[in-house]
């Protein structure tokens, strides 16, 4: 079924002469359990289209639907709970709090909701990741890589069913690389989650089910 | 599913407190200035009650709430086993002293109960209580008029009236007490064994008898007893049906309420009062406001990227608000109780200054209570005042959008205007731009500066307006005046003893002395045509006092209004203050002649020169007629005339308030007779003060003689010179100062607090900034310069601002005292801004060396690398 869907997506910024046309009409479908990249250079539109995708920002005009529902019929709090609730961002630069550790970074968005733990389940998460050990470490005293790891992890501990990454591998060595999206795939299965990831590198690109390309706000059709 | 993720908020504002340590501290600091300064103002007003309270308790003569009169044994048994009694106690009334030493001060003799004593004021210096039946205690005022030493054992004599017996007992002192002059009359304590033997066997209901045959309404013989329920409310309710339920057979006129304890006297203030009164609680939560709320917009602001990126994983708006509120809650846990004793503690300190600004009677021994209410209050207050100062930055908080979680940048909303200038490169031009970064926060603290310095000088133009020689001509009338005690006491006869006045007269020095006269009783006075269509105007007009009982009678039928009628020595007319009219002494000491002075507060009265009015007269002991309605009822009492004569209004002049019996009847008409008219014609004419002009050389002398003259000689008798108005202004001024210049001084306090921490959180906010401006060839001289220039523009718009505002304030409602306070003559200063800018300016200088100071600890690819 067709999960994630926008229509005619646009995202200007300013005004004219000088308007920037992030988004200039986007009409995208994924579908649930894919495994979608997004490819573009810089300035192409990429983050935006996936912050588009997570209602963390409002489009200028067109819509996007989350399994049929627009997004711009949840006014803020509707939306803030259904974020939290059905969407894990993995941000380029980690966003992680610095003023909790790293358990308390990966199960926050659950505590946020107030529902239960799956205690097993973050454990088991913890471990894949390679950052069981740290778990009461403050962020600031890990190195990028596991801070990267730190943000999957929440991304993964509540079982969202979409999961938008940016740049996730950006700030990683090759290795930890291919292991972050090997794993991404892995739970994807495992739990059908549909995964969105943003990268510029081609070969990590290759690793999902589909590629879409975007360029100048526009999709460029190329498999 | 919400019930569980309250804990997280809480968690996450517990760290947020542990990681915002320096904003905590300014917090707690601004907090508990803030609670200060309405602790110490509900303090002293809590003191001013008190002291009010305690005031009329003594004048009165009992703490107790209420009292049942001349009762016998078994009515005093009966009502005090009703169970709302929590406490009582009686004495017994037995006579008033009749000798002559005191025709001027009435000194009563009672026997008390010892254990009434708790419900008095009475304090034995020396000795005790007497037992035997010749033993008696007295207080100084009485043994001082009898010429006694103070020591136990002296031989008393009294003369006095019990049950129509005429009794002259000698008395050895058994003990004595400091007699206090604020009570109408001294008290003389005899033993129970002498007011048996008085009593000689009789029973309480032959004595209650023969009360009642001898139209004594004294109740001597017979019990007083003071009653304390369990609190001072509803206490005549309470007298009430303690008297209903006993059965007995009492009147209300057995029962006496403690009226220190009504609360309608607490709603007795002025409107000038009133107003400064709300004015200084709206500078106090202004005050707290500024820095609370620059406090957290500041760390809100600061943490943008915090509170985008909770939004982003999935808190909501209210959660976010709840985090900031919790943390502002916490930090006032700690700020307000530190606020709450500090201020206790100033108003404890300030009370003095108070009590003397407000001409309180007699200071000594006053001991503020600790009021729950003041911390109550306090509290309340502080709590409002955090309250609404982060309402706004949490919402700010909570309105974030996720993607400023995304988005680095220093400063938020910030319209992007195109700056055509190649001059913005220059240091104090980055200052500038700085400062304008954020409008809001500057500007509050520019206004938190502000406002201590236009305070301070609204304060010092206030106190320096006040014109003592308007004081002194306003109050006093010559060099100096005797007057009858029950002046400053508010009792009933002012007549001034012509013993007195003669004395005074041919002391040494006096060059001239001169009576005031008064008609000592009320006179009605019927309204012409004229006058009551100025009457039914005024009103109208409301300018009339609408507590007036009589008002809507005369309204209705022109019945008559009150009449104060004075007459002076002709020499003081000269210090009347002609408003129409013109004064001709000749015409006037014909006696066909009338002045009236205007209404109490405002320029306007009900008659004008040329108006010809009816004065009425009665003789020395006044009669009284019944008026009746239809139905025979007696609805009110009407003074029979002996005499009535027309006279024409010369003149409408206002009467310095020296001139005055210092009271005034509601809406009176107030008229001024020649001397020999009033005491030819009016038969309750009397001097009630006199005025000398006394040698500068002997200025001093003269006083003491009058100083000794009304301890000694006769206390019922009083004094006032321009030397002890002198004291009385300048002590008045020195305290208005004083409270003034704390104010400020807090307030300032508190504007440097809020510029200290903006420049800090300003500066290490930016440490990024400044470290990429030192990476591409900013030197470190220059970054300091900067840091300087910023703080100098700072004091800048201060200066302008306070300038500005406070000149405006202070010609405009400082000026407008003018009409309003009497010896109040408006100047114009910029003295305390000249004196505390240069003060700000040096602090200035400091704050961004330090900041400045804790910038270069780290090198530059640190500051760069830190997020």
């Amino acid at each position: 079924m067709c999960i994630l869907k926008t229509k005619n997506l646009k995202k200007y910024y300013g005004t004219a002469p000088n308007l920037v046309k992030a988004l200039d009409g986007v009409d995208i479908e994924i579908y649930e359990g894919e495994f979608v990249a997004i490819v573009g250079t810089s300035g192409s539109g990429k983050s935006t289209l996936l912050h588009m995708l997570g209602g963390l920002d409002y489009p200028t005009s067109g819509y996007v639907a989350v399994r049929d529902k627009e997004l711009s019929d949840f006014n803020e709090n509707e939306l803030t709970i259904f974020r939290r609730r059905n969407i894990g961002f993995v941000f380029q630069n980690y966003n992680l709090l610095p003023i909790i550790n790293v358990y308390e970074n990966v199960v926050l968005p659950l505590e946020l909701d107030g529902s239960h733990i799956d205690t097993d389940f973050v454990e088991d998460i913890l471990k894949t990741l390679g950052i069981g050990d740290k778990r009461y470490n403050k962020p600031n005293q890990l190195s990028g890589g596991q801070q990267q790891r730190v943000a999957i992890a929440r991304a993964l501990a509540a079982k969202p069913s979409i999961i938008l990454a940016d740049e996730p591998t950006g700030n990683l060595d090759s290795k930890t690389s291919s292991e972050v999206v090997g794993l991404l795939k892995t739970t994807g299965r495992k739990f059908n989650q549909t995964i969105v990831m943003i990268t510029h590198n081609e070969a990590l690109a290759q690793l999902c089910d589909r590629i879409i390309h975007i360029e100048d706000g526009r999709i460029i059709e190329r498999r | 599913m919400k019930n569980n993720n309250k804990k997280i908020i809480h968690k996450l504002s517990g760290r947020s407190l542990k990681n915002n340590r320096m904003r905590n501290l300014f917090a707690v600091v601004a907090i508990g200035l803030t609670s200060l300064l309405f602790t110490a103002l509900f303090t002293l007003g809590s003191g001013m009650l008190q002291m009010t309270e305690e005031q009329t308790m003594r004048q009165i003569g009992t703490k107790a709430h209420g009292g049942f009169k001349s009762v016998t044994r078994v009515e005093y048994e009966i009502l005090t086993a009703n169970p709302l009694v929590k406490d009582y106690g009686y004495d017994v009334f037995i006579g008033i002293a009749a000798n002559k030493e005191f025709e001027k001060r009435q000194t009563e003799i009672r026997y008390v109960q010892p254990y009434n004593l708790k419900f008095g004021f009475m304090k034995l210096e020396d000795g005790k209580l007497p037992e035997k039946k010749n033993e008696i205690v007295l207080d100084t005022i009485a043994l001082d008029l009898l010429q006694i030493p103070r020591k136990v054992g002296e031989e008393v004599a009294l003369e006095f009236d019990f049950l129509g017996k005429e009794y002259n007992k000698q008395f050895i002192l058994s003990g004595w007490y400091q007699g206090d002059p604020v009570i109408g009359a001294s008290t003389a304590y005899v033993s129970e064994e002498y007011l048996n033997e008085l009593k000689k066997g009789m029973t309480d209901e032959e004595i209650r008898k023969e009360n009642e045959e001898s139209l004594n309404r004294s109740g001597a013989g017979l019990y007083q007893v003071n009653i304390m329920f369990k609190n001072s409310m509803h206490i005549e309710k309470n007298m009430m049906e303690v008297l209903a339920d006993s059965g007995l057979k009492l009147d209300d006129s057995h029962i006496g309420i403690n009226w220190a304890y009504m609360t309608e006297q607490a709603s007795d203030i002025d409107m000038v009062s009133a107003v400064m009164l709300a004015v200084v609680f709206l500078v106090m939560v202004l005050t707290g406001f500024l820095i609370i709320y620059n406090i957290f917009h500041i760390s809100i602001l600061n943490d943008i990227r915090f509170y985008g990126l909770l939004k982003t994983i999935g808190t909501t708006k209210k959660q976010i608000k709840t985090l900031v509120i919790r943390q502002a809650m916490v930090l006032s846990l700690v700020g307000i109780p530190i606020g709450l004793l500090l201020g206790f503690l100033v108003g404890k300190i300030f009370m003095p200054v108070i009590l003397h600004l407000s001409g309180g009677i007699s200071v000594t021994g006053f001991v503020l209570k600790g009021n729950p209410c003041i911390f109550l209050f306090g509290t309340i207050f502080s709590l409002f005042t955090v309250w609404i100062s982060c309402r706004k930055p949490s919402r700010i908080a909570g309105s974030v959008s996720p993607i400023e979680a995304l988005k680095y940048t220093g400063d938020i909303k910030m319209k992007v205007k195109n700056k055509r200038t190649t001059r913005g490169a220059k240091i104090s031009r980055m200052a500038l731009t700085n400062l304008a970064r954020n409008k809001k926060k500057t500007g509050i603290v520019i206004l938190s500066l502000s406002l201590s310095v236009i305070l301070l000088t609204e304060i010092v133009t206030l106190t320096k307006s006040f014109s003592l020689d308007e004081y002194l001509e306003s109050m006093l009338t010559g060099d100096a005046m005797i007057f009858s005690s029950s002046m400053i006491n508010y009792r009933p006869d002012l007549k001034l003893s012509e013993e007195f006045y003669q004395n005074a007269l041919h002391q040494d020095g006096v060059e001239e002395g001169n009576l005031l006269y008064h008609n000592k009783g009320a006179m009605d006075h019927t309204l012409t045509e004229e006058g009551y269509e100025q009457f039914a105007r005024l009103y109208k007009e409301e300018k009339l006092d609408a507590r007036d009982m009589r008002l809507e009678e005369t309204l209705k039928d022109n019945r008559p209004i009150s009449e104060q009628r004075y007459a002076y020595d002709e020499v003081l007319l000269k210090n009347l203050r002609l408003l129409e009219g013109t004064l001709d002494l000749e015409k006037f000491r014909t006696g066909n002649y009338v002045i009236v002075a205007p209404l109490l507060y405002e320029a306007d009265s009900y008659y004008h020169p040329g108006d010809i009015i009816t004065l009425n007269f009665t003789g020395a002991n006044p009669e009284y007629k019944d008026i009746k309605d239809d139905k025979g009822n007696v609805i009110a009492q009407e003074l029979i005339y002996t005499g009535q004569k027309k006279y024409e209004v010369m003149a409408v002049a206002d009467i310095p308030y020296g001139m005055t019996e210092k009271r005034f009847s509601l809406n009176a008409l107030t008229t001024i007779l020649s001397k020999n008219e009033l005491l030819k014609m009016d038969g309750l004419a009397e001097a009630f003060a006199a005025s000398f002009q006394v040698e500068d050389e002997k200025e001093a002398a003269f006083t003491e003689f009058l100083d000794s003259y009304t301890t000694q000689t006769d206390p019922g008798m009083a004094y006032q010179t321009k030397e002890s108005l002198r004291d009385d202004f300048a002590s008045m001024v020195n305290g208005l100062t004083l409270i003034g210049c704390a104010l400020a001084f807090v307030i300032a306090i508190v504007g440097i607090l809020n510029f200290i921490n903006t420049m800090l959180t300003s500066v290490i906010s930016r440490k990024r900034e400044f470290a990429m401006l030192q990476s591409i060839g900013l030197s470190n001289d220059q970054l300091k310069k900067l840091l300087l220039f910023e703080g100098i523009y700072y004091i800048l718009f201060t200066a302008a601002i306070s300038l500005a505002g406070g000149s405006f304030l202070s010609l405009t409602a400082v000026r407008a005292l003018n009409n309003v306070a009497e010896s109040f003559n408006y100047q114009f200063t910029l003295m305390p801004f000249l004196e505390t800018i240069p003060v700000f300016l040096a602090i200035v200088f400091f704050v961004p060396s330090i900041a400045y100071r804790y910038v270069r600890k780290y090198s530059i690819v640190e500051r760069l690398r830190e997020e």
